[in-house]
Parts: C-alpha cells; structure tokens; sequence
C-alpha cells in the first residue's frame, strides 16, 4: 500500500460510523476510478477529509432517528462543557500570572505606562468574565443534574468525587483559620495541602464524572434546549475571556523597556514564553467549545423537527 | 482571478440535479458530467456531501448498486424543485442579460 492509498484510507475512515455504513463502498469505488484517470490523491484526500468534517458537525446522511439525535447533541454538549475545565484553569493561571515591577528613585510618583494600564484593564475585565463563566456553567450544571435526575443512579465516582471536592473546601477553609494562630500553622498547612490535592482532584476528575451522567442519562428536549443554550453563551465568553487574554498580552510585551536608572513601573507576565501557548489554549478551546455548542444547536434543532 | 473564482462558485446541489436530470448516473459519471456541463470538477466528498443531502430531502433515490458503483436517480419531487429552481434562474438571468444589453441566444 502506498503513502498515497493510505492518505485516502485514512481520509475515508475519517467519516463518521453512519455514513461509512452508506457510503464507504461506493465512495472507493469513485477514488479508485477517480485515481485511475489521473486526479491528484492529495486532492482527493484533501477534499474527503474537508467534507468529513463538515459531515460530521452538520450530520449530513445520518439516520432520522431521535435516539440519535438526543444522544449526538449529548455528546456534543459533553465537547461543549468539558472545556469549560481547562478554559477556567488557563484563566486562574493567567490572572495569578501578572506581576508587577517597578523602581522609584526619589519621590517621583511612577505610574504605568499607556500599554501598562490598557493590560491591567483588560485583565480586570477578564476576572468579571471569569465570574461569568462560573455562574452560567453552575446554571448550565444545574439544568444538566436535574434534567437526568431519577434516570442516573449517582456513581461510585460521582460519590468520591462530591465528598472529595467538599471535603476539600472544608479543609482549606479550616487552613485558613488554623493559619491564623502560631501554634497551629503546621497543622494549617498540611490541612491547605491536603484540602487543596482533594479540591484538584475532584476538579480533574469531574469532567469524567459529566460524561458518565450524559452517557447513561437522556435528557428532554426541554432541558436540552435550556442546556444548549447555556454552552452557545459560555461559548461566547470564551471568545470574549480569549480576546481579553490575547489583547492583555499583547499590550504586556508593548510596554516601553526601562531604561536604566530611570523610575519605572510595570506589569510582567510570569509565565514568559508560555504566555504564546497560553493564548493558543484558549484560542483552541474556544474553537472546539465552539463546534461542540454549534453541532449540539443543529442537533437539537433537528430533534424538534422529527 | 477573482471573476473566474466568482464564476465557479455554482450550487453543487444544482449541478448534481441538473446532470441526473437526463438520466441515473453513478458518482464518477455525475463528476464527468458536470465538469462537461458546468466546468467544475467535484471531488468525491463534495459530490457524496451533496448527494446524501439530497438523498434525505428526497430529491433523489439510490438504485441498486452495480458491483461496488451504486446509480442515483432524481425523483419527480426533485425534478420539481430542479424546474423550479431553473426557471428562477432563468428569469433573473434574462433580466440581467436584457439589462447588460445581451440577446440570448
């Protein structure tokens, strides 16, 4: 088999299950023909793998069946929401990453520069989008919860995961307390350690925990409407949290370099040149959050309709 | 460059109807068909894009498959929805043909 043939296989495998069951054949045997006249394979690769993407977001030639459907806009709220993790982690990473620096000689008042202040503001901004986020994911959480109430029998994992993330809480909380006095603060920060594994692992492992509801749970149309439009605006807040961070780093490297001697006053990044994999993060997140809240819209249309 | 790319923006859809119309074809005949009628060369996933977006609105039907080649054929619904489509075509092109001063032919 040539690296060509198998460019194509490959191209042809990448359709989904219902329209390799429908096609598949028939299709071969119009790349086979198509290669025997002397078309170019990368083409023909290139338009199959283009067409299997928009056959997959728009669903074209899948059955009309509504279990279909409700589980193929299911999966793609999973796409939608499970980005949510990430795009909340990148954020916290980004926020805790601006520093400031400066030196003053004298009693000279230095304040930022243009770009400084242009920074510091978006990134002000980009924390309120980020409480955004929590509360239209907590609602979006909430439609999911009681939509497969009665239907999903709660886990050993959806168990683990909720004592974990509470017990968690409670013991950073208590950290915070018990720091406090002298004669605890040992104590304090074990507790802040343990408290703070339990709260991530509860963090990392909850996405796991949503699949499995989606998986085995089906919601109604009515539910999935309400939670599909709660994915279409996070997914604009991505776009927006995503404009705030790249347009925040941006005016970051823009700020005038010090010159020596001089008074100053600056922001910085601390996460150096991560900061450029930090954007293409939420760039592509956005982007896959995007696909997921838009294939689950169609789906949900197209339940509606049958 | 511009212009010819604008010349060969056509519905797929369209031109797929159009080639069934004068009888069943199966995908590389459709593909050598438009590119004779039209001058646009449809890869495979285009083509099958088209032909199973058809296939669920009912436009056109599948027939038993020869060997691994299945033909399509267009049904009386898409014959309706191809006339219908032309003669609003039709219509605006021979305004915009009498408006640029052009007799057809």
């Amino acid at each position: 088999m040539t690296s060509e043939s198998k460019l194509i296989t490959f191209s042809l495998n990448s359709y989904p299950s219902w329209w390799r069951e429908r096609y598949q054949d028939e299709v071969g045997a119009l790349v086979d023909c198509l290669v025997e006249a002397g078309r170019s394979p990368l083409w023909i690769t290139a338009n199959l793998l283009r067409a299997s993407i928009t056959t997959r977001i728009r669903g074209i030639g899948a059955p009309a069946a509504r279990e279909f459907w409700v589980h193929r806009t299911q999966k793609s709220l999973m796409v939608a929401f499970l980005a949510w993790f990430t795009i909340v982690t990148l954020a916290i990473v980004f926020m805790l990453s601006i520093g400031e620096n400066g030196v003053s000689h004298g009693n000279t008042l230095v304040q930022l520069s243009h770009a400084g202040t242009t920074a510091h503001n978006l990134q002000s901004v980009a924390s309120i989008v980020v409480v955004l986020i929590f509360v239209i994911a907590l609602r979006g959480w909430r439609q999911l919860r009681s939509g497969l109430e009665g239907q999903v029998i709660p886990t050993k994992l959806f168990r683990v995961v909720n004592r974990g993330a509470m017990v968690g809480i409670t013991l950073t909380i208590a950290a915070l307390f018990l720091g406090e006095h002298n004669s605890t603060s040992m104590f304090a920060e074990v507790c802040a350690y343990i408290g703070l594994s339990l709260f991530v692992c509860a963090w990392l492992l909850t996405p796991a925990v949503i699949s499995q509801m989606l998986r085995h749970g089906e919601l109604s149309v009515t539910n999935l409407r309400k939670v599909v439009s709660s994915s279409t605006v996070l997914v604009w807040l991505y776009g927006l949290i995503t404009l705030l961070v790249v347009g925040s780093e941006v005016a970051l490297t823009a700020q005038p370099v010090p010159t020596s001697g001089a008074s100053y006053l600056s922001l910085h990044s601390g996460l150096g040149g991560w900061s450029l994999l930090l954007c293409v993060g939420f760039v592509g997140l956005t982007i896959l959050s995007g696909i997921g809240a838009s294939v689950s819209r169609r789906s949900c249309e197209q339940i509606l309709t049958t | 460059m511009a212009v010819k790319g604008w010349q060969r923006a056509q519905d797929p859809a369209l031109l797929v109807l159009t080639s069934l119309a004068a009888g069943p074809k199966h995908g590389y005949a459709l593909i050598g068909d438009i590119e004779e009628i039209a001058g646009v060369a449809l890869g495979p996933g285009t083509l099958y894009g088209v032909l199973a977006r058809l296939e669920d609105a009912g436009l056109v039907e599948a027939l038993p498959s020869e060997d691994r080649r299945r033909p399509y054929k267009i049904t009386s619904a898409g014959s309706a929805a191809l006339r219908e489509r032309l003669l609003a075509t039709s219509a605006v092109a021979s305004i915009g043909l009498r408006r640029l001063g052009v007799t057809p032919a």
